[in-house]
C-alpha cells in the first residue's frame, strides 16, 4: 500500500476513533454534605474465631472536583445490636474515621442492626442480615494454550478458572441468591500490568475499578425459577472474575508462574446486591469516554440503607453483611 | 370537534354540487414527468392561469384539477425545470401527462423566463421541509458523503444531541417519535455506523418531506415529525450508471427501463470498508483477529404500468452494519419490502395501495474455545401492513382524502443464549403483539381565493393481543420507585384481545393568502403513538428495544398548534422566509426509575414512569433559491421540558435535547460553470446533561451523587462549526446529433464527473461530544474529573468523486 492511502486511512481512523478528550472545569455547584457510612460485618467460616474484625467507616461527602480532602467523622458512637435490640458490640474507634468490632461473631441468619450517634446529635439507624454460603468448589489454574502467538512467543503463564455454583432452592428469604465476587492477586515479580503495578508479594493485592464490581443474581444466571436449580456461574461472569476478555483468553497469559491468585465470594441480601449494581452503573456510567458518554444513562443516586432516626437528613453509603467464601491457588512454574 | 367536521365536510359538498349546475366542469388528470429520465415529478404545481386555480401532484406524480369548458392555459411549474405551457381546449374530462425538461445553471443572468410556484406560499402545508437530492448534494458532508438525515438536522425544529448520535429531534421530541418512511415502509433504525451516515443512499432517493406539525390525516403512529423518504423509480428512458468513490464507503447505483418504457429499475448498493483498508494493519494484531467493522445496503426498486389506469412499484432495502472480532461482535440491520399499486378509478379518483413489510434486528454475542462457551443476545421488531389511500378530486375547491391503515406488530424484546463450557442455558423475553389500524377522512378546502381549510380526522385502535402476558403491577411503588409485578395472566388465544386504545386523532390547517408572495398559516393536531423506543440515554444505541402499548403503557398523545407568517421577497421570489410558532403538549411520556434495567427484565414495565411533556418555540427560515448564491438560514429558538413522578422533585425539567438556539447557514456559490463552492455554518446551544456535584467514598471507591436528585442540571458548552466543500465538474462536452445506440459509445458522451474537496470543521472547533464524570486511580486513590470528549476536535477532510453515464 503506498503512503498517501496509509496516511489517509490512519487519519479517519484517528478522527473516529481518537477524537479529543480534555478535562474541563464547570461550575455545578456545591450540593448539601452529607453523612457517609461504609461498613460490613462478615461471617468468614475460614476465620472461625473472628480474628479479623469487621470495620465501619464514616465518613462525609465532598465537592465532586476535590481530589485532595476526604472528611471522616472521628468522634462517633457506634454500636451493633441484634434483631431484639440487644447490643452486641460498641465498636472501637481506630482513627481515620474507622470503628472495629470487637467482640461480636457474625453468623448466618443473623440480623445486625447498626446504631450511630454523632456529636451534632444527629442518629442514624441502617440494619443487614446475612445470606447461606455459595457453593464455592474450586479454584484452578490453567495455563495459556498457545506458547507461541501471531505477535512471537507467548510467555509462560495461563489464567485461572472458578468452579462455583449457585445454590439450589430460593435463598435470601425466598427472594433469590445473590453475590458479589472479588479477586486478589499477590505478584511474584514485579510486572509492568495496567492491574497491579506494586511488587505487593506479601500482601493481597485488589484491583480497585469498577469493572470488579462483580456481581451475580439468580436472575442474571438464568435461573429465577420457582425453585431454582443447582447451576454453574456463567461465562462472563467467570471471565469477569479473571478480570480478563474473551476475546484474549487465549492467547495472552494473564498470571504468571509464582503468582498467587484469591476470589473471594460474598453472599449478600438483594438490596445491597442493588446497592452494589446501582454504584456499578454510575461508575461504569460514561466511563469508558467517548461515545459511552453520549450512551450514558442520566446520573441517578445510589440507594443507601442508612436513615435518618432524628433527623431529616438524609445520609449514603451502606451497612452490609454478608457470608464469604473463598478459595485461592498458585500458578505453577510448568 | 366530530359534529363540525361532518358538517363541513357536508358543506363543503353542498356547496360544490350547487357551483356544478352552475357551469359545467370537466377535470383534467394525469402525470408529471422528468423528460430526461422519466422520473415522476411530485409537488410540481399545475396552474390553470385564466382561472386562478392550481393543484400539485402528489406523492407518485399524479395530479387532477376540475376546470369550466372552454380554452385553458395550463402552466406545469417545479422549482429547477423549465415552466411548460399547455394550451388546452376543455370540452371533456381528459388525460394529460406531461414531462418538462430541467433548467440549466444559469450563471450570468437571474432567472426570468420561469415563473415562481411560490409553492411555499401558497400551498397548505407548513412546518414542513421538503429536500430535493439536488439541493441535498450542495450542502458540505461529513467525508464528503451526502447524508439525508445529517441534512434534514440544519432544518429549523431539527436538532440532534450530538455529532455521529443516531436519529434527530423535532421540535422538542424523542427520536423514537419520528416516522422514517421509505416508500412508504417504516425503518426503525434509520443510522449507519452508530449514525455518521443514514441508511438512505442518496442516489437512489429522489424527494424528502418532513412534516413537523400539520401532519396530514393519511399519516399517524408517531408525534413528532413524519420522514417521508421516496425513492427514484429509475431512469425509464435508458440504462444509466451512477457512482461515487469516496473515503469512508463507494456507491454504485444502476437503472434503466422496462419493456420500452412500461415501467423502470433501479438497484443501488454502498459498501464500507474500513475493514478491508485497515487489514495490513491489524491482521497481525491478534486483538484484532476477525475485525469486521462495515456496513452495507442494497436499496432496489421497480414499477411497471399496466394500461393507462395502473401502475405497480415494488421497492426493498436491505442494510446491515457490523461490529467486532472474532471472539465478540454485534450487528444489526433493517430491511424493508413494499409494494403499491397505483390505480386511477376515474379522473377524479386515485387510489394507491400499499402493503409493506418491515425487520429491524440486532445480534450481540462472544464466543471462545470453539463455540464451547458462548452467548448470543437477539431482538427485534416486524411489521406487516396493508395501507390504502385514496384522493378524490371532487372539484376544483374540495379535495378529499381518505383512507386506512392496519399494521401487525410482532416485538421480540430479546433472548439469551448461554453456552458455558458445553453446558447450554437459553432465557427469551416472550414476543409481544399488537395491531395498529386507523381510518381517515379530510377535505382540502378552498373556501375563497385566498383562504384554504384542511380539516381531517384520523381514528386509530392499538390493540395489544395474544399469545401473550399480561402482567399487574401494585399502584404503589417500592422505596426504589420500582411497581413491583403482582400477577402474570398467560394469554394462549392467537389474536385475543389483551388492552383496546382508541384515539380520535383531529387535524386541522388553515392557510389565509395576504397577497401573492405572503400568507398566514395556522394548524392544530392530535397524534396518538403506540409503539415506543425504551431507552435512557442521550442518543439511542443500536440495541435499544422497542416495545408496544399495553395494559401497563398508554399511548403517548400529542397536540400542537402552529402559527405561521411566510412571505417571499424579489421580483422572482428570489427569497422565501417564514416564521413560526408551535406549542406542544405530550401526554403518557416515558421515562424511567433510577438505575432502571432495561436490558432483558422480565419486568421492565414496573421500571417505567409515566410523565408529561411540552415543548415550544420560534423557527426562522429564510431561503434564497436563485442566482449564483443559493442556500438557506435556519433559526430555532425553542425549550423541550418534561415533567414526571419522582423525577427532579415532581417538577418541570429540561429534557436532554433541549436547545435553546439552533442556527444554521448553508450557503453555495457556483463561481464558474465548472466550479462552485459550499458551505456551513452551524452553532447550538448546550444540551442539559445530569453531571455530579458532589461525590462520597465507598470501598475505595468515588460514587458520584447529587443531592436533592436534580435531572439535567448542568449545560455542557455551546456548539460551533463551520464546514468547506468545493466542487469541480466536467467540461460540457458537445453532444452528437444523433447519440449513439451503443450504451458504451454513448457513455463517452454522456460521462459526467464531479470531484468534491473540503473540510467538515474546517475551525477545528472542539465542540463537546459528551461530557462526563471520569474516574481514575492513582495509588489505589480514586480521582475524579469531569471529561470533555470532542469527537472531530480537528478539520475532516472531505474528498468524494461521483461520476454517471
Amino acid at each position: 500500500m503506498n503512503h498517501p492511502i496509509k496516511y489517509s486511512i490512519l487519519f479517519i481512523l484517528f478522527g473516529l476513533l481518537s477524537a479529543c478528550i480534555k478535562t474541563i472545569n464547570i461550575d455545578a455547584g456545591l450540593g448539601e454534605i452529607q453523612v457517609v457510612v461504609d461498613g460490613l460485618l462478615v461471617y468468614n467460616p475460614n476465620d472461625p474465631a473472628k480474628l479479623i474484625p469487621d470495620t465501619i467507616k464514616i465518613g462525609r461527602s465532598v465537592d465532586y472536583l476535590d481530589n485532595t480532602s476526604r472528611p471522616v467523622i472521628n468522634d462517633a458512637v457506634v454500636i451493633v445490636k441484634d434483631s431484639l435490640l440487644q447490643v452486641l458490640d460498641t465498636l472501637k474507634f481506630i482513627g481515620e474515621g474507622k470503628y472495629i468490632t470487637s467482640k461480636i461473631k457474625p453468623v448466618i441468619d443473623g440480623i445486625y442492626i447498626l446504631n450511630m450517634y454523632l456529636s451534632t446529635g444527629e442518629h442514624y439507624r441502617a440494619s443487614s442480615y446475612i445470606n447461606r454460603l455459595a457453593d464455592f468448589r474450586r479454584l484452578y489454574a490453567v495455563d495459556t494454550i498457545r506458547t507461541v502467538g501471531p505477535v512471537g512467543p507467548v510467555p509462560k503463564g495461563g489464567f485461572v478458572v472458578l468452579d462455583a455454583w449457585d445454590v439450589a432452592g430460593q435463598g435470601d428469604r425466598n427472594q433469590g441468591d445473590n453475590y458479589r465476587f472479588k479477586y486478589f492477586v499477590k505478584r511474584k515479580f514485579n510486572l509492568d500490568n495496567p492491574y497491579f503495578k506494586k511488587n505487593l508479594n506479601t500482601e493481597w493485592q485488589f484491583y480497585y475499578q469498577p469493572d470488579n464490581l462483580i456481581l451475580a443474581s439468580e436472575s442474571s444466571q438464568g435461573n429465577r425459577n420457582p425453585i431454582s436449580i443447582e447451576a454453574p456461574f456463567n461465562l462472563p461472569l467467570k471471565l469477569a472474575v479473571m478480570g480478563v476478555e474473551p476475546a484474549i483468553l487465549e492467547d495472552k497469559p494473564i498470571y504468571f508462574p509464582g503468582d498467587s491468585i484469591k476470589v473471594q465470594i460474598y453472599s449478600v441480601t438483594e438490596e445491597h446486591l442493588f446497592f452494589y449494581n446501582r454504584l456499578r452503573t454510575e461508575l461504569l456510567n460514561g466511563a469508558g469516554g467517548g461515545f459511552s458518554g453520549l450512551f450514558a444513562t442520566p446520573i441517578a443516586n445510589v440507594p443507601t440503607n442508612v436513615l435518618g432516626v432524628n433527623t431529616d437528613k438524609k445520609a449514603l453509603g451502606w451497612f452490609g453483611a454478608a457470608s464469604v467464601a473463598e478459595k485461592s491457588v498458585e500458578m505453577i512454574d510448568y | 370537534m366530530k359534529i363540525y367536521f361532518y358538517k363541513m365536510l357536508v358543506l363543503g359538498s353542498f356547496f360544490s354540487a350547487s357551483q356544478l349546475f352552475a357551469q359545467q366542469k370537466f377535470a383534467i388528470s394525469g402525470y408529471i414527468k422528468d423528460k430526461t429520465n422519466g422520473e415522476v415529478l411530485i409537488g410540481a404545481t399545475v396552474v390553470a392561469k385564466e382561472n386562478n386555480a392550481a393543484t400539485s401532484t402528489n406523492a407518485y406524480g399524479f395530479y387532477s384539477i376540475s376546470l369550466p369548458q372552454g380554452p385553458h392555459t395550463i402552466l406545469i411549474q417545479y422549482v429547477g425545470y423549465k415552466t411548460l405551457t399547455k394550451i388546452i381546449e376543455l370540452n371533456a374530462n381528459q388525460s394529460l401527462n406531461l414531462e418538462i425538461e430541467e433548467e440549466g445553471v444559469q450563471l450570468n443572468e437571474v432567472e426570468v423566463s420561469s415563473e415562481r410556484p411560490d409553492a411555499n406560499v401558497k400551498s397548505m402545508e407548513m412546518s414542513v421541509n421538503k429536500l430535493d437530492i439536488k439541493q441535498l448534494t450542495k450542502i458540505p458532508a461529513l467525508f464528503g458523503e451526502v447524508d439525508v438525515i445529517r441534512s434534514i438536522q440544519l432544518l429549523p425544529g431539527v436538532s440532534t444531541v450530538g455529532e455521529g448520535a443516531s436519529g434527530f429531534n423535532v421540535r422538542g421530541g424523542t427520536i423514537d417519535q419520528n416516522l422514517i418512511l421509505l416508500d412508504e415502509a417504516p425503518v426503525y433504525n434509520s443510522s449507519h455506523l452508530f449514525g455518521f451516515f443514514s441508511v438512505f443512499n442518496p442516489d437512489a432517493v429522489k424527494d424528502v418531506k418532513l412534516f413537523k406539525g400539520g401532519i396530514p390525516a393519511q399519516y399517524g403512529g408517531r408525534l413528532a415529525s413524519i420522514l417521508d423518504v421516496r425513492l427514484k423509480e429509475g431512469n425509464s428512458k435508458r440504462f444509466a450508471v451512477q457512482g461515487g468513490v469516496g473515503l469512508i464507503f463507494s456507491r454504485l447505483t444502476l437503472e434503466g427501463p422496462l419493456n420500452k418504457g412500461k415501467g423502470s429499475w433501479i438497484l443501488a448498493g454502498r459498501r464500507s470498508y474500513a475493514d478491508v483498508l485497515a487489514i495490513p494493519y491489524t491482521s497481525s494484531q491478534p486483538d484484532f483477529k476477525g475485525l469486521r467493522l462495515n456496513f452495507y445496503d442494497l436499496t432496489a426498486k421497480a414499477n411497471y404500468t399496466f394500461g393507462a389506469k395502473d401502475k405497480l412499484f415494488v421497492s426493498g432495502y436491505l442494510g446491515r452494519d457490523e461490529f467486532g472480532i472474532a471472539a465478540f461482535g454485534f450487528n444489526w440491520g433493517n430491511t424493508t419490502f413494499s409494494t403499491r399499486w397505483n390505480h386511477i378509478f376515474n379522473d377524479k379518483l386515485f387510489m394507491n395501495l400499499t402493503a409493506f413489510y418491515s425487520n429491524y434486528d440486532y445480534n450481540l454475542g462472544a464466543e471462545t474455545s470453539g463455540g464451547r462457551n458462548k452467548f448470543l443476545r437477539k431482538a427485534n421488531i416486524i411489521n406487516y401492513s396493508v395501507k390504502p389511500d385514496f384522493t378524490w378530486y371532487l372539484n376544483s375547491k374540495n379535495t378529499i382524502s381518505f383512507g386506512g391503515q392496519i399494521i401487525y406488530h410482532t416485538f421480540k424484546p430479546g433472548s439469551l443464549e448461554l453456552i458455558s463450557d458445553g453446558r447450554s442455558t437459553s432465557r427469551s423475553l416472550p414476543d409481544k403483539l399488537a395491531v395498529e389500524s386507523a381510518v381517515y377522512l379530510a377535505n382540502e378546502q378552498t373556501i375563497t381565493p385566498r383562504f384554504t381549510v384542511n380539516y381531517g380526522l384520523r381514528f386509530s385502535m392499538f390493540n395489544y393481543i395474544g399469545k401473550g402476558f399480561k402482567q399487574i403491577y401494585a399502584d404503589q411503588r417500592l422505596a426504589n420507585g420500582i411497581r413491583p409485578l403482582i400477577s402474570t395472566d398467560t394469554i394462549n388465544g392467537d389474536f385475543q384481545n389483551i388492552q383496546t386504545y382508541l384515539n380520535p386523532e383531529p387535524r386541522l390547517s388553515m392557510k389565509y393568502e395576504l397577497t401573492d408572495k405572503s400568507s398566514v398559516k395556522a394548524s392544530y393536531m392530535r397524534t396518538a403513538q403506540y409503539i415506543h423506543l425504551i431507552s435512557n440515554t442521550a442518543a439511542s444505541i443500536p440495541l435499544d428495544t422497542w416495545t408496544p402499548s399495553t395494559n401497563n403503557i398508554k399511548p403517548q398523545l400529542g397536540d400542537q398548534v402552529a402559527v405561521g407568517y411566510f412571505r417571499n421577497f424579489g421580483l422572482n421570489s428570489d427569497f422565501e422566509t417564514s416564521i413560526e410558532g408551535f406549542y406542544k403538549n405530550m401526554q403518557n411520556q416515558i421515562d424511567y426509575v433510577d438505575g432502571a434495567d432495561l436490558q432483558l427484565n422480565e419486568k421492565l414495565e414496573g421500571e417505567l414512569i409515566t410523565g408529561k411533556g411540552r415543548a415550544y418555540g420560534l423557527e426562522f427560515f429564510v431561503k434564497k433559491n436563485t442566482g449564483k448564491l443559493t442556500g438557506w438560514i435556519s433559526y430555532t429558538l425553542s425549550r423541550s421540558e418534561r415533567l414526571a413522578n419522582g423525577v427532579n422533585n415532581d417538577k418541570w425539567y429540561p429534557s436532554r435535547f433541549d436547545k435553546t438556539h439552533n442556527l444554521s447557514i448553508v450557503a453555495s456559490y457556483q463561481l464558474t460553470e465548472r466550479w462552485s463552492l459550499s458551505s456551513n455554518a452551524v452553532f447550538g446551544s448546550g444540551t442539559p446533561v445530569n453531571l455530579p456535584t458532589n461525590k462520597y467514598y465507598f470501598e475505595g471507591y468515588a460514587a458520584p451523587q447529587n443531592p436533592g436528585e436534580p435531572r439535567n442540571n448542568i449545560r455542557i458548552p455551546n456548539y460551533y462549526r463551520l464546514d468547506f466543500t468545493a466542487t469541480l465538474k466536467n467540461k460540457k462536452r458537445v453532444m452528437p446529433e444523433e447519440m449513439p445506440t451503443n450504451f458504451f459509445k454513448a457513455a463517452k458522451y454522456r460521462y459526467e464527473w464531479e470531484l468534491i474537496f473540503g473540510f467538515y470543521n474546517i475551525l477545528g472547533s472542539q465542540n463537546p461530544f459528551a461530557i462526563y464524570p471520569s474516574i481514575t486511580f492513582q495509588n489505589d486513590r480514586p480521582r475524579t474529573e469531569l471529561k470533555q470528549f470532542s469527537l472531530f476536535g480537528f478539520p475532516i477532510p472531505a474528498l468524494t468523486y461521483n461520476f454517471k453515464f
